[in-house]
Formats: structure tokens, sequence, C-alpha cells
């Protein structure tokens, strides 16, 4: 480096301190504003992805190896860990073993004595953790082996006390079994959560309806447990199944682990069963953290996806404000260097003065913005969905970040040298240039913005065709740089092509100005379209600034409706209740909401069998077919899918199809508003004797005032011949208050079953021929609960109601492997009788449901496309559903292409639940218990709604969804990037804008002194500027707006990709918020007219006289 | 009605400087003269004499430190910015060295500038600006911008826009500066004929002894001060012309 360049260039610097103050200013803006949205980047990699992994339940996050084991526990645990080792790798993990014998019995009686000599079943386990999920009732926690703590239920049952011996048996006495010390008592805090999930009796301590081992289930007992004690003693039953819970724990996982775990995950089953095989059988290797950690690399790839596109907007934008300012620069010393070149100075010599300014200013740059990004972040992060998302972290200042800010400063250096780079021309070349610049600019000469344009065609037309930037790539969401680079391509084409038109436009300008007589307007319109490269380099910078903030504002937009868009298409109801325990009426009870609530639908969203084959063989209970997702509510809940973007996209089809007219039912029997329950007195009894082990199942079918049916379990009776009471309530005191009363009873459904089934031979059974199976019910009473307030440790005492029962025609009734013969009452106030046979009954039970609702032919159900083409099914076809251990006749009443829920491209059938649940009572069937509640209720209201709900429900809400659509961790960085780089074009749009306006005045003043000297009055030339920077920014704001709003509607559907990186659904309605947008016009005139002010200040400072002298001289 | 007899420009005693304390310059000292109506006076003085700042002050481009100037019996010194942009709009025409001329403009639009402050109608101001192409001898020019013409040629189209609003005072600052001998004459020439077919009075600096000849009178600056007059009327007081040169008549 020669000495006196760089004693020039600092001389230089020192005199022309402002304006290279400007070009650092921009640059240092440019950079800063990249530089963050790096951070921001790199902050969503680390804090977001480690807040959503932290974040994710335990149960999305768990690996959960379950193995019979053959081997001492410990061997078997060893065994587990070294497959689980290898998968997790530096993952560090948490493990929690449950171990639980097979069933054991309890030899003797409980104190009651009521479960003389039946068998008493219990079973030992031991799990880690227990400790803190139990209160010690009595006694204390296991101190030596052998001691274990016992459910208090077995406590008090069998009059046990601390210190006692408990012998443990073989369910059929074959095993001799270590006696256990009671040690004390327990009682679990949270029955039923995901801590008990293991247990067997799932933490309640005690079930009355144990299944007895081998009996298939028809034989049930009492049952206790678990027997807690430590792992040893537990090991010295026999332990049926052990189960390792291994804990993930991600707080200082990377990303690129978090992928190598899903790739690993493939070999993880295999690896375990063959580690954890050889210590035992039946591995069962479970997780869904696979699908979690590929739900947020692929969230991930699709936030990286809207920063790149937005980065690289931004990086547009800056290349722009940095080439204007070069280009402003490079003006200013136009005649300085024509100077220098005059006196001698080689182009080469011209470079290097330029070159060391460069990388000067270039060096500042780079090592400032950094710093400067790191403090702007962190202001972005104080942000309260930011910091919601566990963004308010100081990043750092990660290395790549200066690699960011370097390019950034390469661009600089290049756009400060690249005026001088040109071919050499005269001086008498460039001044005749000067005097007349050709309108076009020499990338529009080269057919570079044609270029660019069918360049940017194709990115788009890629886009398209992938419909989003993020692709899947052997199961994980991969960014796929090239389809994200199509937007901004898109964008420079766009600009350059409205560039193109800028001469046009100020020449028509310029003709209209010409015409007139007055001087300010030629004279500015003669500005812009003559200066054109001038014009031309602000006006690009406007109609960059404003079309990416009119796009990104449009994109933001979109996002955020199409977040809500798609929380209602997952999320049809305002409110969706799960969990609610109880029968469908006491789950009724619980979710009325005490008017909270406009409507609490019912509804069935669960697995079931879908069989083109409508015939069932015979013999056949349950239905083989395609498994299927079955979704159904009633007609008010289906009206759901009316509703939003899902009822305009095709889901207002379903209520319509299912719409069916009921055939008007027969009289039912009526209960008085008070009933609380319903008893009877029931006869089963047959025509023989002989058969002694013939079982009925009694169901009365009842319908509430909303007419919502469901069937209530009577019992199950010997037929023996002997009258038996019955009763049953709605449903648990606790919620009697809430049902939608009147009750009316409105069928009834009765299953015969010999309980000796194939195994009793022929010679057994002496009626060989017909048999008449016979039911007589009397004595129907309404039950009313008579206690103000239910008491603990009181049972509950009802008053019964004789009701009258007046059915006038009997009630349709509808059988399966019998024939009725008789429905006359004949003295009782329901009776029917039946005929089957013995052999018939043994292989399958016979079964008749009377209802007062006709029996349906079939029930109308609408199917999802991808059913419907899986099936090759058409509307108008039958098919039949499995459900509840029985299956209806259905009719495909419609095809719609997808179906509103969390999972819209599932195959699914939908039906009314109604409908459903009278042919499940027809077909023998119980009612299905919703598995969950639609709920309309306001949004002002919800939080007091789910305040009504029990503990145990779980509530999901529309609002809630998008919420947490819009603010997830690995989400809200869209949102940021967003607004970073609408505030970055509207801060480089009024650096540049205010830049250019000052720089181009400060290059006139001597044009200005001259025009003052021929008599143009300051106010004029004021006006003159003025109207010059409203032709510049209409033409900015024109092309800026137009183009901002094009590639709103052309690209933002495409990057407004879904969670999972595909087209989200609904598709995504293009929102152009025009306050927004408006806003940024205002932006830009305030902007002008700043500059304005600024402008008129410098040229009330001309001292025509001076300047003339000085531009002379 | 303006009186014939009247001076197109009076100058008394006008100082100006530039600076303060010991960067104090003194542009002008004491000057005073007047240049009868009708008359081209040329201004004539060695670079840095004060010919500029002199022209300036009387053409309204500057304000004189002290000392009272007069044009077309309007006294300019006195005027307000916006009167003073009136007078360079519709009394007083510049012709600079540097021609002055908007670059972005071609030579007629340059031309019909004067006149569009003037909001002329367009009809009227064409055909002005076709005549006056026609008298300096441009016509076939007229859609040249300035760096597309000669030196000669932009100072010909300076001095079409200088009459283009028919002033009564025409103030060329070294019209020929930056020209060639021949092309001085020229313009000379051309000065000369146009300012006796306007009817108009010329105030010229310059150091051509071509256009000292042409000249009906010529003022002498040395200094800043004024050392003779020819037939413009000398006025001086502190500044006095020496020897032959001063034949101007003292008040």
């Amino acid at each position: 480096m020669r000495p006196w360049r760089t004693r020039l260039a600092l001389r230089r610097s020192r005199v022309q301190w402002a304006l290279l103050s400007v070009v650092l200013l921009v640059a240092t803006l440019a950079s800063t504003l990249l530089a963050t949205l790096y951070l921001l980047a790199v902050a969503t990699e680390t804090f977001a992805a480690r807040a959503a992994l932290t974040d994710a339940p335990a149960e999305d996050l768990r690996v959960v190896v379950r193995v019979a084991p053959d081997a001492p526990l410990d061997s078997v645990a060893a065994a587990s860990q070294t497959s689980i080792d290898e998968y997790f790798g530096p993952v560090p993990y948490s493990t929690s073993t449950h171990a639980e014998s097979a069933l054991l019995s309890l030899p003797g009686d409980d104190e009651d004595g009521d479960a003389s000599g039946d068998i008493t079943l219990t079973y030992v386990a031991s799990m880690d953790g227990v400790d803190q999920q139990i209160r010690i009732t009595e006694g204390a926690e296991p101190t030596a082996p052998g001691e274990a703590l016992v459910p208090y239920q077995l406590l008090e049952a069998w009059g046990l006390e601390v210190g006692d011996p408990l012998t443990l048996a073989g369910v059929f006495g074959i095993d001799d079994n270590p006696p256990l010390t009671v040690a004390g008592a327990f009682v679990a805090l949270e029955p039923g959560t995901d801590f008990w999930r293991f247990d067997r009796l799932q933490g309640a301590g005690y079930d009355p309806a144990t299944a007895v081992p081998f009996s298939g289930g028809r034989i049930v007992t009492d049952g206790y447990g678990p027997l807690l004690t430590d792992a040893a003693t537990a090991d010295q039953y026999r332990v049926a199944t052990v189960t390792f819970e291994y804990l993930p724990d991600f707080s200082s996982t990377s990303v690129g682990q978090a992928s190598e775990l899903v790739e690993r995950t493939e070999a993880l089953e295999r690896s375990a069963v063959s580690a954890v095989g050889v210590t035992g059988n039946d591995v069962r290797v479970t997780s869904q953290l696979d699908a979690t950690l590929g739900a947020v690399v692929g969230s991930l790839a699709v936030t990286r996806s809207s920063v790149l596109v937005t980065g690289l907007l931004l990086l547009v934008l800056s290349v722009a404000a940095l080439a204007q300012t070069a280009r402003l620069m490079s003006e200013r010393r136009h005649a300085e260097q024509s100077l220098m070149v005059a006196r001698g100075s080689s182009g080469r010599q011209l470079l290097g003065l330029a070159l060391i300014e460069a990388v000067v200013v270039s060096a500042i740059t780079i090592a400032a913005s950094p710093l400067l990004a790191s403090v702007a972040y962190r202001a972005l992060a104080s942000r309260d969905a930011m910091a919601r998302a566990g963004m308010n972290q100081d990043p750092g200042i990660p290395p790549l970040t200066w690699a960011v800010t370097g390019v950034l400063g390469v661009v600089l250096i290049l756009v400060m040298v690249a005026p001088l780079l040109r071919r050499g021309a005269s001086f008498i070349e460039a001044e005749s240039a000067q005097a007349r610049p050709r309108r076009g600019a020499a990338f529009q000469r080269g057919g570079l913005d044609l270029a660019l344009l069918v360049l940017a065609g194709l990115a788009y037309w890629q886009l398209r065709s992938y419909e989003s930037p993020v692709i899947a790539d052997g199961g994980v969401a991969r960014l796929d740089p090239l389809l994200a680079a199509g937007p901004a391509l898109a964008l420079l084409a766009g600009a350059l092509v409205a560039v193109r038109l800028i001469p046009a436009a100020s020449k028509a300008l310029e003709a209209l100005a010409a015409r007139g007589r007055r001087a300010v307007m030629p004279l500015a319109a003669w500005e812009v379209g003559r200066r054109s490269a001038r014009a031309v380099s602000a006006i690009l910078l406007l109609t960059l600034a404003i079309s990416i903030g009119a796009f990104s504002m449009a994109y933001l937009a979109s996002w955020r409706q199409s977040q809500d868009d798609q929380a209602q298409y997952h999320h049809p109801a305002d409110a969706v209740v799960t969990d609610v325990p109880g029968t469908a009426l006491a789950q009724a009870a619980q979710v009325s909401g005490e008017d909270l609530a406009a409507s609490a639908e019912p509804a069935l969203n669960r697995s079931s069998v879908i069989s083109t084959q409508t015939d069932l063989g015979f013999g056949d209970e349950e239905l083989t077919g395609r498994p299927t997702q079955l979704v159904a509510s009633t007609a008010t809940g289906l009206e759901v899918y009316t509703e939003g973007r899902a009822g305009e996209d095709g889901a207002a089809a379903i209520p319509a199809a299912l719409e069916t007219v009921v055939p008007e039912s027969r009289s039912v029997i009526e209960l008085p508003d008070a009933a609380d329950g319903i008893a009877m007195t029931v006869t089963p009894s047959t025509s023989t004797t002989a058969l002694t082990d013939i079982l009925v199942s009694l169901r009365a079918v009842v319908t509430d005032a909303t007419g919502a049916v469901a069937t209530l379990d009577l019992g199950t009776l010997a037929v023996d011949g002997e009258p038996q009471q019955v009763e049953a309530t709605f449903a648990p005191l606790e919620d009697l208050d809430h049902l939608a009363r009147p009750f009316s009873i409105t069928g009834l459904q009765s299953v015969w079953l010999s309980t000796a089934g194939e195994s009793v031979s022929a010679g057994d059974i002496s009626a060989e021929g017909a048999l008449t199976l016979r039911l007589s019910i009397d004595e129907i009473s309404a039950l009313t609960f008579d206690q103000a307030t239910p008491v603990d440790g009181v049972d509950p005492v009802f008053a019964a109601t004789a009701v009258e029962v007046d059915l006038g025609a009997p009630w349709y009734a509808s059988e399966s492997n019998v024939s009725v013969t008789s429905l006359e009452p004949d003295g009782d106030q329901l009776r029917v009788e039946m005929l089957t046979s013995a052999t018939a009954l043994r292989f399958r039970p016979a079964a008749l449901a009377q209802t007062a609702q006709p029996v349906a032919e079939s029930v109308p159900i609408v199917l999802t496309r991808s059913l419907a083409t899986r099936l090759s099914l058409e509307p108008g076809e039958q098919v039949r559903i499995g459900l509840e251990g029985s299956s209806v006749l259905a009719t495909v009443a419609d095809v719609v292409p997808l179906l509103p829920s969390e999972r819209p491209r599932q195959e699914a059938v939908i039906t009314d639940l109604d409908a459903l649940q009278v042919a499940l009572v027809q077909a023998g069937a119980a009612t299905a218990v919703p598995d969950a509640w639609w709920i309309d209720v306001a949004d002002d209201d919800l939080d007091a709604y789910v305040g009504t709900l029990p503990a145990q429900a779980s509530v999901t809400t529309q609002v809630g969804e998008a919420t947490a659509l819009k603010e997830d961790p690995l989400r809200v960085a869209t949102q940021a990037a967003l607004w970073l780089v609408t505030a970055a074009a509207i801060v480089l749009a009024a650096v540049g804008f205010a830049v250019h306006a000052v720089v181009t005045v400060r290059a006139r003043l001597v044009e200005f002194a001259q025009l003052r000297a021929v008599g143009l009055g300051q106010g004029q030339l004021v006006r003159v500027v003025a109207v010059e920077s409203v032709l510049l920014t209409v033409l900015g704001l024109a092309f800026g707006l137009g183009l901002g709003v094009a590639l709103a509607y052309l690209v933002a559907p495409l990057v407004s990709v879904g969670a999972d990186g595909r087209p989200p659904l609904p598709s995504v309605v293009v929102e152009i918020p025009w306050t927004t947008v408006g806003l940024l016009a205002v932006e830009a005139v305030v902007v002008v007219m700043v500059a304005i002010i600024i402008v008129a200040a410098m040229i009330r400072r001309i001292r025509p006289a001076q300047t003339l002298r000085s531009g002379e001289q | 009605m303006t009186d014939q007899a009247t001076p197109m420009v009076t100058v008394e005693s006008v100082t100006r400087t530039f600076g303060h304390g010991s960067g104090k310059v003194i542009a002008l000292e004491d000057v005073s003269f007047e240049v009868p109506r009708g008359r081209l006076v040329a201004l004539v003085g060695r670079s840095g004499s004060g010919k500029t700042s002199l022209l300036n002050c009387i053409g309204g481009l500057d304000r004189p430190s002290s000392g009272r100037i007069v044009v077309d019996d309007v006294e300019v010194t006195t005027l307000s910015e916006r009167r003073r942009t009136a007078l360079r709009r519709d009394t007083v025409a510049f012709v600079f060295q540097t021609f002055g001329l908007v670059p972005m403009l071609s030579a007629a639009e340059n031309v019909g500038l004067p006149m569009r402050l003037q909001t002329a109608k367009t009809s009227v101001r064409e055909r002005r600006v076709a005549e006056l192409l026609d008298l300096v001898g441009l016509s076939k020019h007229k859609d040249q911008r300035p760096a597309e013409l000669s030196g000669g040629q932009q100072q010909r189209v300076a001095i079409a826009r200088a009459l283009a609003n028919e002033p009564r005072l025409l103030i060329a600052d070294e019209p020929t500066g930056q020209l060639d001998a021949d092309t001085g004459a020229a313009i000379m020439a051309l000065l000369r004929d146009v300012i006796a077919a306007e009817g108009m009075t010329a105030l010229v600096s310059t150091h051509d002894q071509g256009m000292m000849d042409i000249a009906d009178d010529t003022v002498r600056l040395a200094d800043g001060r004024l050392v003779s007059a020819d037939d413009a009327t000398f006025v001086g007081t502190g500044s006095r012309a020496t020897g032959s040169e001063h034949q101007g008549r003292v008040i």
C-alpha cells in the first residue's frame, strides 16, 4: 500500500466526513438488521427448540420399554439401559422403573364376609417415585425387605393391622411365595393420572370387578393393589411385567442432536428387542419421541423458511440501500475524480483510493453490526410474545454472525468501488453521458432484469409445484433454500420490471408538465424524467421498501389469519371437553356449564371399523374391515362444520347430508320431572328348568329432555323365574342437579347368554329343541333422591314413585339370534316372549332391543374422500360400521374432501350421534359413551365455563389452539422476523430517501444558484424539490404497493405453511391489512415531508453569488 | 414611466467585504459610478479586482456591505429577497462566464425558462424562444442539451436566455472567459448586436480588448477600487481614477 494513497484517503475522509458518515450509517443499519435476523434464527434454533422440547408433555418425550422378564430385574434393567444409552447418545435422561407381579390370591375372607368362598386378588409392585404420589394413611414406608404398603381399602376390608403378615398365593394356589409384612396403608393422591398408567388398577387401590385370570373376563371378583415394596422384594414374586420409562432432558440439546435422535429411532426398537430379549419375553418399545422431535425439527424448518424468506428480502433491500448510497457518493465525487483523471491519476490509483476507503468503512460496519444486532435482538426478545416463548435470553454473538455482516461488508466494498470498475470513458464522453443519460439503466440494457424475471418465474413455478419451501426429506421436514429464495427473486424481478416502467412514466409526466406555463412542475418533472439514474435509485429503494413492508404485513396478517383458520379447522367447536368421567348422562350433567355454555353436544371421536361386507356371517360378533376414525355428534353439534373456513371448504355438506327425517316415535314411559333413576321388578324365565346357566343382561333405554339417548345398565340376572328388583340412577348423586329433565324410558334391551358356552356338551342340556325366553317387567317406578345433600358414609336414600305404563302399541323390536313371539303385557307392565334354541344360545347370545324409535334401516354417514376412494364407495352405497362390540348398517350420504379436525386428511366416517345411538341400541349394544363434548361458549365466558368442569376433564379451545399456533416458541420467530423486516424497510426507506434528497440537493447547489440568478424564487425552488420528491414518492408508492400486494397474493399462500411444513388446511386466504399498509404509505409521506423540510432549510441557506463563484472555481 | 435621463445603474459608495477579523477581505471599497441607459459598459480589471462582486451586487445576487445601488430607479440594496428575485426575473439578466445553463434542459427549454418564471403564455413563449434562437443562430440546435453544444453555442444560448424576458439591464460576467479568441469576438459582436437590437443597457465585465473597443464606456477596477471610467459617469469620492483614464464626471 502506498503511503501517499493512505494519506490522501485519510485527508479526503476528513474533508468528506459527512458523506462517509452517511454511507457508514446506511451500511451499519443494513448490516445490523440482517445480523439481528440471523440472531433471531439462532435463538429459535436453540432457545425456542429447547423450550418446545422442555415444555412438551412427558408422554410425548418418554421412551417406554416393557418386558415380561425371565431374568432378575437388575439384568433386565442393564440390558434395557444398554440399548437406550446407544439411542440417546449425548442426551441425558432419567429412568423410572415399574415392576408388577402377576395377580396373586389373598386366601381367606374379608371382614364383611360377602366374598365368602370367592377368590380375592392382589399384586405386588415396585414403583420408582411412588412416595411422591401417595399419602400414607397408616403405618410408615417399608424400611426392610419383605415389607409392603397396602391400599387402605385392603386394610379396612381385611381388618389388617400394621405388622400383620400377608400370605400371597398364586391364583390357583400353585405358587409358593414368601409372606409380606404390612408396613402401612396408602391412598393414591391422584389416581388415574399419568403416574398410575402402568398400574393394573390405575391407582384406585380397589376394583370389585377384577377379572379372574383365565375366566375370559366373565368371572370377576375383588381386586386390591398394588402392594408396594422395594424392587428386590418385588423380584421375589413372579414379576409379570417390568416397565422402564426413560425421560430425556433436552434443556441443553442442540437441534442437530435432536435430528440425529429422529434418525436413530428406527433402530431403537430393533436394538432394544435384541438387547432386552435375552432377559425376557414380549419386549415392547413405545415412544412418541420421534414424532415429537420430528414435529419440532419440522416446525424449525418452517420457521427457518420464514426467516430465510424475510432475510433474503431484507438482503435485497439492504443491497439496494447500499447501492443507492454508494451511487450518490460516486455522483458527488464525479467532478473530483474527473479532475484527478485530468491531472494524470490512473484508474488503478483511483480504485486503490476507493478501496482503502471502502475497506475501512466495511471493517467498521463488520465490527459494529454484530454488537448492535445483539442489542437489537435483546430489545426484540423483550416483547411479551417472545418472552413467553423463552426467547428472552442472550444468544451471544455466534461466530456466523460475523460471517453474515462480513458478507454485507464485501457487498459494501463492491458497491463502493463498482463505479470505478466501469469501462473507462473519456472525460468528454462522461460529460456527454451526464448531459443526456440513457433512460434505461445498465442492467436493463443488458437484459438482466428480464433474465431475473425469467428466473423468478421458474422459482415461483417450482414453489407452486412443491406448494411450500419446506420439503419432507426422509420423514424430516427440511428447508429448500432455492425455493425459499423464490419470493426474494420475485421481489427483485418485480422491482426491476417496475424500474423499466419508470422512464415511461416519467416521460409522460414530463410531457404533461412541459405543456404548462409555469416553471415549478416542468423543472421537477424534467429532473425526475431526465436524471433517470438518480430517480431510479430513489424509486427502486422506495419500491423495494414499500413492497417489502406491504408484503411482510400481508404475509403476517395472512399467516395469523391462517393460524386462526387452522385452529377453527382443527378444532371446529369453541371448546372440546374430554376425559369427563361417568356415563353419557353423568357427563352431560358435568359439562352443562350452568348456563355459561350455549350448548354442550356429545361427540364420538374414536377408532372404528368400516366394512363393505354388509351381511354379517353366522357367529360374527366382531366386524372385520378397515380401521377408520369415527366422528359423530348431534345435529346441533354437527352445525360446527357449517362455520368459518371449514364450512366454506366443503364441511358444511356434513350436517346437510346427515339431516334426516326421523319417523315418529311410539309412546314412551314418561317419568316425573323429579326422577333421578328408575327401578322395576324383573322376572326372567325360560320354558325349561333344565338350563340353569342362562343369564340375562338388562339395559333400560332412557332419553333426556334434549333427546339424548342412553342405556342404563340394570344388571345381569340369573334366568330362574324369580322376580328380581333392579334399579339404576341416571347419574351419580353429585351430578343429579344438572340433568336435562324430564326423562322418559324409551326402550329396553335384554341380552341372553349361556355361561356354559360351547364347552357344555349337548348331552347336558335336556331341551335340545325350541327354547322360549320370557321377560316380565312390572312395578316400574321413578326413584327420587330423598336427601338434601349427600352425606359421606351414608347410603343414599331414594323414594320410589310408581310409574304408569300405557304404551298403546308395543315398542319396535329388533332381535338377534331370537324371534319375538309375543309383546303382549299380559298383566305385567311390559312383557316379551321370544323363541330361540339352546344350541343357538350356546354359540351366540340372543339379543332383543325394544325401542320407541322405529327400527332404522341404516344410519346415514358421510365419508372423507380418502376413505371413499380407498373403498371405492359412492353416495347411496351401504357399509357396516363396527362399534361398541357391535355393528350398524350405514348408507353413504355424501363424500367430503376433508374432515375438519386435528388430522383433516385422515380417513374418517362422520355420522349423526343420535341416529347412531338408536341404531346401536337396536343392534343390542350399549349406547356409546361420548369421547368428547363440543361446547358452544362465548370467548368471554370460557374461563368461567372451564371452572365448572370436573378436575379430571381436559379442555381444549379453539382460541387456545389459535394462540398456541401463533405463540408456539418455534413459530413466534416468524412474526418477529416479519415485524423486523417491516421495521427495517421503514428505517432503510426513510434513511435512504433522506440521504437521496440531501445528497442530490447538495450535488445541485450550483444549478440551484443559477436558477436563482435567472429569477427562480426560494419558495419556487423548494417547491421544485418538493414536487420532485412527491413524484418519486408517488411512483415508489405505486410500484411498491402494487408489487407488495401482487407478491402477497402470489407468494404468501405458498410460504405460509402449516406447522408440518405442508400447505395448511384450510388453504391460506391472503389478507391485506390495508390500515397497516396505509400507515406504510403515510410513513413514506412523512419521510418525504421531513426530507423536504431539511432540503428547504438547505435551499434557504444558498447564497447564489457565493455558490456561483465557488461553482465556477 | 421611466425617465430616460436617469441612469440605469447608480452605484454609490459601495463596499463589499467578506469574512471577519484577520480573514476579512475587501472585495469592493467605496465604489461609485453611474451607467446611463442604453449604453454598453465594459467593466475591466484583473482577476480579483472585484468585478464579479460588483456585478452580483448590481444584479441583486448579493448585497453590498455598505453603499447604495439603484437599478432602473429601484434601490436594490434595500429590497427584500423576494423583490430582488423579481428584479432578476423582470429587469436584470445575467450571462455567466460558465454559461449557467440547466444541464438537463435543451437549448429551447433553457431559453424559455425565464418566461416560465413570468408565466408567459405558452404560444408567446414558444414564439419568443424561436426568435431568440434564430437571433443567436441556434435554431437548428434547439433540442440539444448544453453539454452537447460547444462553448460558444452554450454562451449564445445563455445570451438568448438572458434576452428572453426583455430585461432592461444585461449583466455579463466575463462572457468570453471560457472561449477562444475568435469565438469570444463573435460572442462580443453578438452581444453588441442584440443589445442594440433590444435597446437595453449592458454591463459586461471582461479582459477582452475587443470588448473594450466596442463598449460605449469602460469602467476600471483595481483591488476593489474604481480606478477610471470613460463615458460612464464617475461618482467616486474615495475611489478615484488616476491619469488620463479618468474621464468621468465628478459629482
